[in-house]
C-alpha cells in the first residue's frame, strides 16, 4: 500500500518524524493568569517506523502533547515539529492520521459518506478514494452498517469508523489517543494486531494510553509523563528488562527434574527464584473461550466432579 | 414611480467605489498589522514579533494560494447535508406554506392590487429567506466546536479559508434552492390572485350617439368583481365588425380587459378577457430636470408650495415658468414613431377653480442646439395617475392661424443667472435663427420632424432632436393661480418594455444577494462567537443595514433632536426637540459624549451594507424595469463586503486555538 | 388481572373525555356567518354572550390571524408604532395606496382602539380626498373614509363617537363641501354603496340622520355621553332633517313633500326641545321652556314686588348709607364720565347696593315673610332656568331654526322659493323679464309673512339675514342687467338695511 522512496528507506531508522524542543503549554484564564501548567519543557524524539507509547496517569499531559503535535493547540513556549516543520503547518496533515479517544465525527452522515468526505479532503482521485473507502469499511468490519447514520452507531462501531477515517489517506504517521480504552478484549486484541500490522507496513505510530498492559504489548519505545514532565523514556525491552534475573521456559518436566535443575543453577552461582507452571494471561483464556464458543456453540460451563475447575490443559485436550 | 435616489451608471460608480474600497481595506490591513506587531512585541520582544508577524503574513498568502476548490466543494456538500438533515427545514417549509396561504386573505380592495401583492410577496420572501439563512448559517461552526468535530477536520489538510468558503457555499446552495421554490410559488400566487374577469350583458349597455350622424355606440359598465367595475365603450365600427378591432375596457385598478362579441343579433353575447396590461416592466429613459421661473431664468429648483415632502418642486401657471427635461442619446432607430412620454405631475391649486376639470397644461418640445421650440399638445392633468402623451414623429404645432403663423412655435435660448450676477445663455443669441420658426418654403404648412432627415438640408433647422441626440421636453401650466410640480423621474420616455417575468427574477436576484450577505455574516461571526451571539450579531447587522441611511444620518449628527445622550436627556425631562441643552457642564458633557458615540456608531454602521438598495420590489410592483446598473452596483457591493468579511473569518479561524 | 384493570381504566377515561367534549362544544363553538346571510349559526354560549355584550369578534372570518398572533406575543404596541410611522410617511409622500393598506392593517391590529378608526377615517375623507384634483377621485376617497368608519362601527357597536363620525362625514363631507352638487349626484348614483336602499332615500342628509339616530340609540346608562355636549349631540338629527328639506328646494322640488318635510323638521326640532338636558352645573333644562320660565319670572317678580312695594326702595336707601363718600360720588356720576378708579368704585358701590330677592323677602313683615321667601326662591329658580336655557339655546341657534321650520313650511313661502329658483334659472338662460318679476313676487310674499306677529322678529336673526343676502346677490345682478338699483321703495327695504345692504 505504501510507496516509499529510496531516500526514506535509507533513513528509516534515523529519520525523526516528531520532535519537540522545550515544549511547554500553560493554560491561562481569561485574564492571562496561569491556571494550569499542562506541559513543562518536553524534549521528545520519535523516529520513523517505531511505535511510541506515551504513558501517564490522567492529567499528566498526554492529550495535551498530542494536541500540540496536531496543531490543535499553540505552544506557550518551545517548538513542536512534525516531519521537520512546525506542527501548525497544515500541509503536514496530508501525511498523518488521528484517532482521538472519542470519535468526533458528523453524526448526520453515514459511514460511507463520512469516509468519502474525508477522502475528498485529501483530494484523492475518485477511483482510489472509492476503493479505499470500500477496503477500509471491510477492514473494520462495518460493511453491514455502512448506510446507517453515525448517530445510530454503538461506541465500538464509532471507534472503528474513527480508525477508518484515520487511515483514509494511508498516512505515514498515526497518532492515537487511548486506542484500546473502553474496548472489549476481542476488540482490544484486534486493535493491537492492527497496530502491529501498521508498523510492519513501515508506519510510525504515537499512542497515548494509561492501559499499561496494552502499551507493553505493542510499543517499541515509551515515555512516561507525570504532571507535565517527562519522567522516563526508552525502549520497552530495555526499561522492563530485569537485569539480574534469567528467564527459562521449558516443556513440562517430571517433578524429579526440579531438584537437579536447582543444583545446576546453584553451581553457576545463581538461585532458583521460582519453579512451577507459568500462567497464561487472562486475555488468552478469554479469547480461547470466545473462539471455542464460535466453533462449539452448544458447550456450556460444567463443574468437575472433583471440584476442580477446568484447567487450561484439560480444555485443550477437548 | 417615485425615485428618490437615482443611481449613477455602473462605470461612474465603480471608479469612485473601487477607490474608496481599496483605501478602506488598505487602512484596515495596516491597522491589523500594527496591532499584531504591538501585541506580539509586548509579549515576546520586537525581533521575535517581527518573525511571527512576517511568518503569519507569509502563511496567509500561502494558505490562500493553496485553496482547493475540491475541498471547498466537499465542505459545501457537507454543509448542505447538515442543513438538509436538520429537521428545522421541514418545520420551516411548513411555516412558509402557512404564511403564503395567509397572504391569500390579503385585502384586494385597493386601486392597485398588483402593486400591493408584489410588494407583499417580496417583503415576505425577503424576510423568510433572510431568517432561514441566518439560522442555518449561525449554528454550523459553533456546533463543530461544541461537538469537537472540528478536531477531526482540523487534522486533515483543510485550510481555514476552505472551511469558511465551503460552509458559505453549502448554505448558499441550500438557501438558493429554497428561494427558487419560494419564488416560483410567489410568482404563481401573484398571477393567480389577480386573475379575474367580469361579465357584460346587454342590460349593462345602452346606446349613445356619436359625432357621426346615425352611428351609435354602446356604453356601459361591467359587473362588480373584486370590488371594482370597468367602463366599456364600444364604438360603432366595432359593433359592425367585432373581429376587426381590439377594444379594451377602461383602465381601473391598473388593468383593463379586452372586449369581444360572440354571436349575432339576439344571441349576441359580450365576453371579457382576463386581466391585461397589469404586469409590465417598462424601461424608462430619464432626463435631467431644471425649472424655469416666471422671469425666464433657469434654476435648479422650483417653488416650494409648503409640502412637507420636498421631492417635487413647483412652477406657476399662466406664466413663463416651465418644467424642462433634457434627454440625451435619443436616436431615430429607437423611436421611429415618436417619443412615447409618460408623466405623473403633482398639481397644487390655490383655488378650487373648475372642479369638474383637471388643471390644463401644455407640452412642448425644444431643440437645445437650435433653440426651436414647438408646442405639441394641450393636456388635462391627472394627479397621481400617469398621463401618456405621444410626441409624434411629425409634429403639428398646437395653435396656428391660416397664414401658418403660429404662437406655438418659437426659437428661444435659455438663460441662467450665475451667483456672481452674470447671465449665461445655453445658445448664444446671435446663433438663434428665427427662420426655423417660419412655415417652410414648400408651403405645406407648419410641420416639424422630430429627427433630422438624413441628407435633407432643410430639415436640419426644423428638427427637434439635436444632432447629438439631445431633446428637451417642456411642460407648463395654463391655469392661473395653479401650480404644476415634478421631480426628475416624473417624466420619462417609455423606451420599450421588458418582460415582467425577467424583472421579477431580477428582483429576486436582489433578494438573493441580500441572502448571500447574511449567510456570509452568519458564518463569519459564528467563527469566533457562540451561536446565539452570532445570531444576535447578524440580526444587528441586518437591522443596521435596513436602517442604514438613518444610522449614517445619526453618525453625522444630522438627525433632528440630537444624538443618543441628548435624546435620552430630553426624553427623561419630557422636553420637546427644540428645547436647548443646558449651558453648563452637563450640557457640554452630553455634547462631547454624543460626538464620540456618533463616531462609534458611524464605524459600526459602516460595517453593515446599505440593505435598502437591495430592496427593489417597488420597481417590479410599479411596473418598471430594474435597471442593470443598479443590479451591477448591488452585486459589486456584495462582493466588496464579501472579500474583507471572508478575510476576517479566515483570520479568526486560523488564529483560534481549536482545542482550547 | 393488572393488565385488565389498567385497560378498564383507560376505557373509563376515554369515555369521560368524550362526555366532557359535549359541554365544551356547547360553550365554545364559534359563531359562523353562513353564506349570504343564510345558514349562519349563533354559536355556543360563550359566543352568544360575547356578541350580546359586544365584547369581541366571535365570528369566523372576523378573527384576524396575524393580529391575534401579534397580540399573543405582546407585540401590538411595537407593530402599531411602526405602522403609525409608516402611515405618516406614506401620507407625506402621497402614496395613497400604501397608506390605505397600512391603515387597514392598523385597524385589523387594534380594532377596539377608537382613535385609530376616527383619525384615519377623518384623514381619508378630509385630507386624502383634498389632495386629488379630480372630483370623482375626491368622492371615491370620501367614500373610502366612510366605509372605513362603518367598518369601525361594526367592530365597536357601542361607540358613540364612531357612529357619530359616520353621520357627520356623510352629512358634512357630501352635503356641505364645495363640490356638494357633484358629490350628491355621485352619492345618489352609487349603487355599490347603498345596496338595496331605494333611490329617493339616497340623500346624504337622510342617511346621515339615520346614523345620528343610531348614535343616539347607543347612548345608555352604561354607555354615557361623557364629555360630548348633549345639546349639540341631540341637535344633529333634526338639523339634518332641516338640511334635507332645504336641499330638496335647492334641487328644485317645491311640492307637498317639501311642506311635509319642513313640518317634520319642525316636529323633530320641537321634540329635541323637549329633551332633558343636563347643564354643566347640574341643572336639568329643556330648550322649549324659555318662554315658560321667562313669563314665570316676570309674574313672580311682580308678585314679589307687590307684596311690599316700598320695601325695595327702603332697603336701597339703607344700603346707600353704607357706601363710602367716594363710592357714592363715583356711583352717582354718569357712567361715561367715570375714570378707571371711579369705575372700580362704582362697581363696588353696585355690589353693595344689590339686593337679591331672597334678601328682600327676608326683610318683609312677618305675615309676608313665608310667602315672600317661597316666591323669591321660585323666582330665583325661574331666573336661573331662563338664563341657562337661553345660553344653551344659543349653542344651536334654537330660536332661529324653530322659526325657520315654521316659516318654510308655509305654502306661500314655498311658492316664494319656487319663484326665486325659477327666476334664477331664467336669469341664467338670459330671460330679460321673468327673473325680476319672479323675485319681486317672491319678496312680496315674504314681506307679508314677516309682517305677521309670529315672524316679526325673524328678520333679526343673523342666519336669516345671511340667507337673504345670498339671495340678493343674484337680484342685484338682475337689476344691473336692467340698469336698475335698489331704491328706498324696495319692498324688503328694512330687512335689506338690517342685513347690511345699502340703497341709493
Amino acid at each position: 500500500m505504501l510507496s516509499f522512496n529510496a531516500q526514506l528507506e535509507l533513513n528509516m531508522e534515523t529519520e525523526v518524524i516528531i520532535e519537540t524542543r522545550n515544549l511547554t503549554k500553560t493554560y491561562r484564564d481569561f485574564w492571562g493568569r496561569q491556571k494550569v501548567r499542562a506541559l513543562s519543557a518536553l524534549d521528545l524524539r520519535i523516529y520513523r517506523g517505531e511505535i511510541f507509547g506515551l504513558l501517564g496517569p490522567n492529567g499528566s499531559g498526554k492529550t495535551t502533547t498530542t494536541k500540540l503535535l496536531l496543531g490543535l493547540l499553540f505552544p506557550s513556549s518551545g517548538e513542536a515539529l512534525v516531519f521537520g516543520n512546525p506542527a501548525d503547518d497544515v500541509a503536514k496533515n496530508e501525511r498523518i492520521g488521528y484517532l482521538p479517544e472519542e470519535s468526533y465525527l458528523y453524526k448526520f452522515l453515514n459511514a460511507e459518506e463520512t469516509l468519502d468526505f474525508y477522502g475528498r479532503l485529501f483530494r484523492l482521485p475518485t477511483n482510489i478514494r472509492r476503493q479505499r473507502v470500500r477496503d477500509l469499511i471491510d477492514m473494520v468490519g462495518l460493511g453491514w452498517a455502512k448506510k446507517r447514520q453515525l448517530k445510530e452507531y454503538s461506541k465500538g462501531m464509532t471507534r472503528r469508523i474513527g480508525l477508518a477515517q484515520a487511515l483514509i489517506n494511508d498516512p505515514e504517521l498515526i497518532i492515537m489517543d487511548e486506542p484500546t480504552t473502553g474496548l472489549d478484549p476481542i476488540g482490544c486484541r484486534e486493535m493491537k494486531d492492527l497496530i502491529l500490522d501498521l508498523k510492519r507496513q513501515g508506519k510510525t505510530i504515537l499512542m497515548c494510553s494509561h492501559l499499561l498492559a496494552d502499551v507493553q504489548d505493542v510499543c517499541d519505545r515509551i515515555g512516561i509523563l507525570y504532571q507535565g514532565e517527562l519522567k522516563e523514556m526508552g525502549r520497552v525491552s530495555d526499561l522492563l528488562q530485569i537485569r539480574d534475573v534469567t528467564d527459562i521456559q521449558t516443556t513440562k518436566l517430571p517433578p524429579e527434574a526440579e531438584a537437579e535443575i536447582r543444583r545446576v543453577v546453584e553451581r553457576f552461582g545463581g538461585q532458583v527464584k521460582s519453579y512451577g507452571a507459568p500462567s497464561s494471561t487472562l486475555e488468552e483464556l478469554f479469547l480461547k473461550v470466545v473462539e471455542e464458543g464460535k466453533t462449539h456453540p452448544g458447550k456450556r460451563y460444567q463443574a468437575n466432579e472433583s471440584g476442580d475447575p477446568n484447567t487450561l490443559e484439560s480444555a485443550k485436550e477437548d | 414611480m417615485v425615485l428618490e435616489t437615482q443611481f449613477p451608471s455602473f462605470g461612474e460608480w465603480i471608479q469612485e467605489a473601487a477607490w474608496v474600497w481599496t483605501v478602506r481595506i488598505g487602512i484596515f490591513c495596516l491597522i491589523a498589522l500594527v496591532i499584531g506587531f504591538l501585541f506580539t512585541g509586548i509579549r515576546m520582544g520586537p525581533k521575535r514579533s517581527w518573525a511571527i508577524v512576517s511568518r503569519a503574513v507569509k502563511n496567509t498568502f500561502s494558505d490562500l494560494i493553496h485553496l482547493s476548490f475540491k475541498r471547498i466543494f466537499a465542505i459545501a456538500i457537507l454543509s448542505f447535508k447538515e442543513a438538509l438533515r436538520r429537521k428545522i427545514l421541514i418545520g420551516f417549509a411548513i411555516f412558509i406554506v402557512i404564511l403564503l396561504f395567509a397572504g391569500m386573505f390579503l385585502d384586494t380592495r385597493s386601486p392597485d392590487p398588483a402593486r400591493l401583492y408584489i410588494n407583499f410577496i417580496f417583503w415576505v420572501n425577503a424576510a423568510l429567506i433572510l431568517l432561514l439563512a441566518l439560522f442555518i448559517s449561525a449554528f454550523s461552526i459553533p456546533n463543530d466546536f461544541k461537538y469537537k468535530t472540528i478536531y477531526t477536520l482540523a487534522t486533515k489538510p483543510v485550510r481555514a479559508g476552505e472551511i469558511i468558503l465551503g460552509r458559505i457555499l453549502g448554505f448558499t446552495l441550500m438557501c438558493s434552492a429554497m428561494l427558487l421554490v419560494m419564488g416560483v410559488v410567489s410568482y404563481g400566487f401573484v398571477i393567480r390572485s389577480v386573475a379575474h374577469t367580469h361579465t357584460l350583458t346587454a342590460d349593462d349597455l345602452r346606446y349613445v350617439d356619436t359625432t357621426k350622424e346615425g352611428e351609435r355606440a354602446l356604453e356601459g359598465k361591467t359587473s362588480l368583481v373584486k370590488e371594482h367595475r370597468h367602463e366599456v365603450y364600444l364604438p360603432p365600427e366595432f359593433l359592425k365588425n367585432p373581429t376587426g378591432k381590439t377594444v379594451m375596457t377602461d383602465v381601473n385598478q391598473g388593468h383593463s380587459h379586452q372586449v369581444s362579441i360572440v354571436g349575432q343579433g339576439k344571441d349576441r353575447q359580450y365576453q371579457l378577457s382576463g386581466v391585461k396590461n397589469m404586469f409590465t416592466a417598462r424601461v424608462p429613459v430619464y432626463g435631467k430636470l431644471r425649472f424655469r421661473d416666471t422671469s425666464g431664468y433657469d434654476t435648479e429648483k422650483g417653488i416650494n408650495v409648503g409640502d412637507e415632502w420636498e421631492y417635487r418642486s413647483f412652477i406657476q401657471g399662466s406664466s413663463d415658468a416651465a418644467l424642462i427635461w433634457q434627454f440625451k442619446d435619443i436616436k431615430p432607430e429607437s423611436f421611429p414613431d415618436g417619443l412615447p412620454i409618460e408623466m405623473t405631475l403633482g398639481v397644487f391649486r390655490t383655488h378650487k377653480g373648475n372642479i369638474e376639470r383637471g388643471v390644463m397644461g401644455v407640452l412642448a418640445v425644444r431643440n437645445p442646439e437650435t433653440g426651436l421650440m414647438v408646442e405639441v399638445c394641450q393636456f388635462e392633468s391627472v394627479e397621481f395617475n400617469t398621463k401618456r402623451i405621444l410626441v409624434p414623429r411629425k409634429i403639428k404645432p398646437l395653435y396656428y392661424d391660416k397664414k401658418g403663423k403660429s404662437s406655438s412655435v418659437q426659437v428661444i435660448s435659455c438663460k441662467t443667472k450665475l451667483p456672481n450676477g452674470t447671465v449665461v445663455y445655453d445658445i448664444p443669441e446671435n446663433k438663434l435663427n428665427p427662420a426655423y420658426a417660419q412655415p417652410s418654403a414648400s408651403g405645406d404648412g407648419l410641420e416639424f420632424d422630430l429627427f433630422q432627415q438624413p441628407g435633407s438640408k432643410s430639415s436640419v433647422g426644423r428638427s427637434l432632436v439635436s444632432s447629438d441626440g439631445r431633446v428637451e421636453v417642456w411642460v407648463s401650466c395654463e391655469d392661473p393661480m395653479q401650480y404644476f410640480g415634478a421631480a426628475a423621474p416624473d417624466l420619462y420616455i417609455r423606451a420599450y418594455d421588458e418582460y415582467f417575468t425577467i424583472n421579477f427574477i431580477k428582483g429576486f436576484f436582489c433578494i438573493w444577494l441580500e441572502m448571500f450577505l447574511i449567510i456570509v455574516y452568519g458564518v463569519i461571526l459564528s467563527s469566533f462567537l457562540s451561536a446565539p451571539i452570532a445570531i444576535l450579531g447578524t440580526l444587528f447587522i441586518m437591522v443596521t443595514g435596513v436602517f442604514h441611511q438613518y444610522v449614517v444620518k445619526l453618525a453625522n449628527g444630522m438627525t433632528e433632536g440630537g444624538g443618543v445622550l441628548e435624546s435620552m436627556y430630553r426624553l427623561l425631562r419630557q422636553d420637546n426637540m427644540i428645547t436647548e441643552l443646558p449651558d453648563n457642564i452637563l450640557g457640554d458633557f452630553i455634547r462631547m459624549s454624543d460626538q464620540a458615540i456618533n463616531y462609534v456608531i458611524g464605524f459600526v454602521g459602516y460595517m453593515a451594507p446599505d440593505l435598502s438598495q437591495f430592496a427593489n420590489s417597488e420597481y417590479v410592483a410599479s411596473g418598471f424595469n430594474i435597471p442593470w446598473n443598479l443590479i451591477s452596483i448591488d452585486a459589486m457591493t456584495t462582493l466588496a463586503f464579501f472579500i474583507p468579511l471572508f478575510f476576517i473569518g479566515y483570520l479568526c479561524m486560523k488564529l483560534r486555538e481549536i482545542a482550547a | 388481572m393488572n393488565k385488565n384493570a389498567s385497560f378498564k381504566r383507560k376505557i373509563i377515561y376515554a369515555c369521560i373525555l368524550v362526555v366532557l367534549l359535549i359541554p365544551l362544544f356547547i360553550l365554545s363553538q364559534p359563531a359562523s356567518p353562513g353564506i349570504d346571510g343564510q345558514g349562519g349559526t349563533p354559536g355556543g354560549v360563550l359566543a352568544q354572550l360575547r356578541s350580546k355584550h359586544h365584547l369581541d369578534e366571535s365570528e369566523l372570518g372576523d378573527v384576524d390571524l396575524i393580529a391575534t398572533t401579534f397580540r399573543l406575543f405582546g407585540l401590538t404596541p411595537i407593530a402599531d408604532t411602526i405602522l403609525w410611522n409608516a402611515a405618516n410617511e406614506y401620507r407625506m409622500k402621497k402614496d395613497w395606496i400604501s397608506l390605505s393598506a397600512t391603515l387597514k392593517q392598523m385597524a385589523r391590529l387594534m380594532p377596539h382602539y377608537e382613535s385609530v378608526w376616527r383619525f384615519q377615517g377623518w384623514n381619508l375623507s378630509y385630507n386624502v380626498s383634498a389632495e386629488f384634483d379630480d372630483y370623482r377621485q375626491r368622492y371615491h376617497w370620501v367614500i373610502e373614509g366612510l366605509k372605513f368608519l362603518e367598518k369601525g362601527v361594526s367592530m365597536n357597536q357601542k361607540s358613540i363617537r364612531l357612529t357619530w363620525d359616520v353621520a357627520w362625514h356623510t352629512s358634512q363631507k357630501i352635503g356641505k363641501s364645495d363640490e356638494r352638487v357633484q358629490f350628491r349626484r355621485l352619492y345618489k348614483a352609487d349603487d355599490d354603496l347603498h345596496g338595496s336602499r331605494p333611490v329617493e332615500l339616497r340623500d346624504c342628509w337622510l342617511v346621515g340622520k339615520e346614523w345620528y339616530l343610531q348614535s343616539e340609540r347607543v347612548v345608555s346608562k352604561d354607555n354615557p355621553l361623557g364629555k360630548i355636549s348633549p345639546t349639540l349631540f341631540y341637535s344633529n338629527a333634526p338639523m339634518n332633517q332641516m338640511s334635507y328639506a332645504d336641499n330638496l328646494e335647492k334641487d328644485g322640488r317645491f311640492d307637498e313633500k317639501v311642506e311635509r318635510e319642513w313640518k317634520k323638521a319642525e316636529e323633530e326640532w320641537k321634540s329635541f326641545g323637549e329633551r332633558d338636558i343636563e347643564t354643566t352645573q347640574g341643572q336639568t333644562i329643556r330648550l322649549n321652556n324659555l318662554t315658560k320660565y321667562a313669563n314665570l319670572e316676570k309674574s313672580l317678580s311682580e308678585e314679589l314686588e307687590n307684596l311690599e312695594p316700598e320695601l325695595r326702595n327702603e332697603l336701597t336707601q339703607e344700603r346707600r348709607q353704607k357706601l363710602s363718600p367716594e363710592q357714592k360720588a363715583a356711583y352717582d356720576k354718569n357712567w361715561s364720565d367715570r375714570n378707571a378708579e371711579e369705575i372700580n368704585l362704582a362697581n363696588e358701590a353696585e355690589e353693595i347696593l344689590r339686593i337679591t330677592n331672597m334678601q328682600l323677602a327676608e326683610r318683609m313683615a312677618a305675615n309676608n315673610i313665608e310667602h315672600g321667601k317661597k316666591i323669591a326662591s321660585e323666582l330665583d329658580n325661574a331666573k336661573e332656568q331662563a338664563t341657562w336655557i337661553e345660553r344653551y339655546r344659543d349653542l344651536v341657534n334654537f330660536n332661529y331654526w324653530n322659526l325657520r321650520a315654521e316659516f318654510e313650511q308655509l305654502p306661500d313661502i314655498i311658492e316664494a322659493r319656487k319663484l326665486i329658483y325659477e327666476g334664477k334659472k331664467a336669469f341664467r338662460q338670459g330671460d330679460p323679464k321673468l327673473p325680476k318679476e319672479n323675485y319681486d313676487k317672491a319678496f312680496a310674499l315674504i314681506k307679508k309673512r314677516l309682517d305677521t306677529d309670529e315672524f316679526k322678529n325673524f328678520d333679526s336673526e343673523d342666519a336669516f339675514q345671511l340667507d337673504f343676502k345670498t339671495t340678493m346677490e343674484t337680484y342685484l345682478k338682475i337689476l344691473e342687467q336692467n340698469n336698475e338699483t335698489i331704491g328706498e321703495d324696495f319692498i324688503l327695504h328694512d330687512l335689506w338695511m338690517k342685513s347690511g345692504g345699502s340703497v341709493d
